[in-house]
Order: structure tokens, then C-alpha cells, then sequence
């Protein structure tokens, strides 16, 4: 091999796994996925998780889908002197080297249009979509709770 | 009217404003009910009418909400029948969970009882006419408000207070746990109710 080829092939190399690379889906972490069981007479229910993002940028969550259900849309909960206002929003902030924590009460992932009951210890596939358009999988057990 | 008139009027209204907003949105601590507020109501259930006054007796601890309510509902039906399970069946058997919707339109009395059923076997879910809602929502002081949720697919949402309120034995109202009560809050307020 001569010294040309050899050197194509190590930059080739250090390109394929530099950060440059990297899509957001790779980057953000996700932990303690979570599908709320709901009575079977409603079709509505809230997916949890806890994002960490170790980069130095900032990075949004802008959408999720799952097999499971007709639609998932991103919410927030307002508190306001115990009246609790549930809104739809665009994205969920991931600010740099912080975690994000998904739970009852406020951010969640709203699911609607469950196609079959959940029971506790499902495992429900969900697809996280970025800002970079990037999407990852994760996989939320179910939880009576 | 002079400048100073109406400087004055104004001032007033603020002052009253604030009044009525404080009395509005403060809720008070919990254990501490006013005295003026719950009594008894007739709703419907999926067995027929049933009135607060049927539960003579029992505590009963009452939760308003709606069935499509995803997240903040189930949290305060899993944690009261959470903590109801954790007491003696003495004491459970002297309780009483209810259910009450704030979401007549959606909600009929079958599907209200299959929902409270589901947090806990003995917990009844109770609908009406959207002014009967009305009428005990006032009585118990719940704000509540249908919000439309353009481009969601939820056509719309309900803002509503989240709390537990919990009636003596002799129906009147004895305390309202906030949604931020803990298992052991409920239990303990529930223990105080039953020895009353
Ligand atoms: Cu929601």
C-alpha cells in the first residue's frame, strides 16, 4: 500500500468518527423511560423520562411518535395556585450539561389515541425526534403509578 | 369628576380587585377548610343517582377531575388509593372515594365509574348536567375551566384545581390536601377524619 492510500484511509477514518459527525439523537442521553397505564375506558395517557445533555450546546426535543398510539404531542403543566393548565408546546428546552426531567405534573410526552390498553411492565417503543432532525428510540416500561 | 376623584376610584377598584383575587386564588392551608364551603350534592353514577349524603357515616374524600386528564388525575387517584391501601381493612372500609368529572359533556356515568374503578375497586365516579357541575365545583370552591387546544389533538383541555377533599362522617367538609400531598399526608389526614 502505498503512502497516499495509507493516509486517504486514516483521514477517512478520523472523519467517519469524529464528533463532527455526531447527530443530536447520539449525543442526548435519555433515562428512566416511563408510559403511564391509564384506565382502559380512556385512550390518553403521559410518557416520562429524564434527558441529560453533555454537550456544550443547547438542544430541543421537537417531537415524539410511538406505534402504540395515534399521536404524541409535547406538554407542560403551569401551577397556578393549585390549578393545574395543561399546554401543548413546540419543544422541550435541553440546555448544555444539564438534565431535564420529564414528570407528572409537568413536562411530559402527551400520548393520544392508545390503540390497546397498557398494563404495567409494557414495553412501548417511543421515537424521539431533535433539532437536527435526528431520531432516537427508546423503550418506556409501563407503570401503574 | 376632578382628576383626584378618579385617582381615587381607580385605587379602589385595584384594592378591591385584589381582594377578590386574593379570596379567588388563595387557597387555604390544608386541614384548614372554611367553614362555609362543600355540603351535599346529587349527581349521577352509573348505577343510578347518588348523593353525598348516601355515605353518612364514612369519610369519604372526594377528587374532581376529568377522564381525559392525563397526567395530573391519574397522579392524585393512583396516590389516594395508594395511600387508602396502606390502611387496616377497618379503616378502609369506612372510607369512601369519590369521583367527581368536570367534563359532563365527555364523560358519562359508565365511563366515570369504569375510570374510578380502575384507581380502586370501591372508588364511584360521579357525572351530571354541566350545571350541576357547576354548582358543586362552586360549593367546593374548585376552579375549573375548559381551555381549547388549537392544532392539539385534544379539542380541549380543562384547568382545574387538583386537590383531595376529604368530608366527615357527618358530611362536612374537614380538609383539602393539595396535589402536591404526599401518600403519608393523605393517610394522616384520612386517620384524623375517621377519628372524629
Ligand atoms: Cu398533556
Amino acid at each position: 500500500m502505498n503512502i497516499k492510500l495509507r493516509t486517504l484511509l486514516a483521514s477517512a477514518l478520523l472523519l467517519a468518527t469524529s464528533p463532527l459527525f455526531a447527530t443530536v439523537a447520539d449525543d442526548i442521553q435519555v433515562v428512566d423511560p416511563m408510559i403511564r397505564v391509564v384506565p382502559p375506558v380512556v385512550t390518553t395517557t403521559g410518557a416520562f423520562m429524564t434527558f441529560y445533555n453533555p454537550t456544550d450546546t443547547e438542544h430541543f426535543l421537537v417531537g415524539a411518535s410511538t406505534g402504540v398510539a395515534k399521536k404524541v404531542e409535547l406538554h407542560m403543566h403551569i401551577h397556578d395556585n393549585g390549578v393545574m393548565r395543561m399546554r401543548q408546546i413546540p419543544h422541550i428546552h435541553l440546555p448544555p450539561h444539564k438534565d431535564k426531567r420529564l414528570k407528572p405534573g409537568g413536562l411530559h410526552l402527551m400520548i393520544y389515541g392508545l390503540k390497546k390498553p397498557l398494563h404495567a411492565g409494557d414495553k412501548v417503543d417511543i421515537e424521539l425526534e431533535f433539532d437536527d432532525g435526528s431520531r432516537k428510540t427508546v423503550t418506556a416500561t409501563a407503570v401503574k403509578r | 369628576m376632578n382628576k383626584k376623584v378618579s385617582i381615587t376610584i381607580q385605587v379602589l377598584v385595584a384594592i378591591a380587585l385584589g381582594i377578590w383575587l386574593s379570596y379567588y386564588f388563595n387557597s387555604p392551608p390544608p386541614g384548614e377548610a372554611p367553614l362555609q364551603l362543600g355540603g351535599d350534592f346529587t349527581l349521577t353514577t352509573a348505577d343510578g343517582p347518588a348523593s353525598l349524603h348516601d355515605f353518612k357515616g364514612k369519610v369519604t374524600a372526594i377528587y374532581f377531575g376529568y377522564t381525559s386528564c392525563p397526567d395530573v388525575c391519574p397522579t392524585a387517584l393512583y396516590n389516594l388509593a395508594a395511600a387508602i391501601n396502606k390502611m387496616t381493612p377497618e379503616e378502609q372500609a369506612q372510607i369512601q372515594g369519590l369521583f367527581v368529572t368536570l367534563d359532563p359533556e365527555r364523560d358519562t356515568p359508565e365511563k366515570v365509574g369504569e375510570y374510578a374503578r380502575h384507581f380502586h375497586p370501591g372508588f364511584i365516579g360521579m357525572t351530571g348536567t354541566q350545571d350541576q357541575i357547576d354548582q358543586v365545583a362552586q360549593q367546593y370552591l374548585v376552579i375549573h375551566k375548559k381551555v381549547p387546544m388549537p392544532g392539539s389533538e385534544q379539542e380541549y383541555a380543562i384547568d382545574h384545581s387538583s386537590r383531595v377533599y376529604i368530608v366527615g362522617r357527618d358530611g362536612k367538609l374537614l380538609s383539602m390536601l393539595p396535589h402536591s400531598s404526599t401518600e403519608e399526608d393523605t393517610i394522616a389526614y384520612l386517620r384524623e377524619a375517621l377519628a372524629k
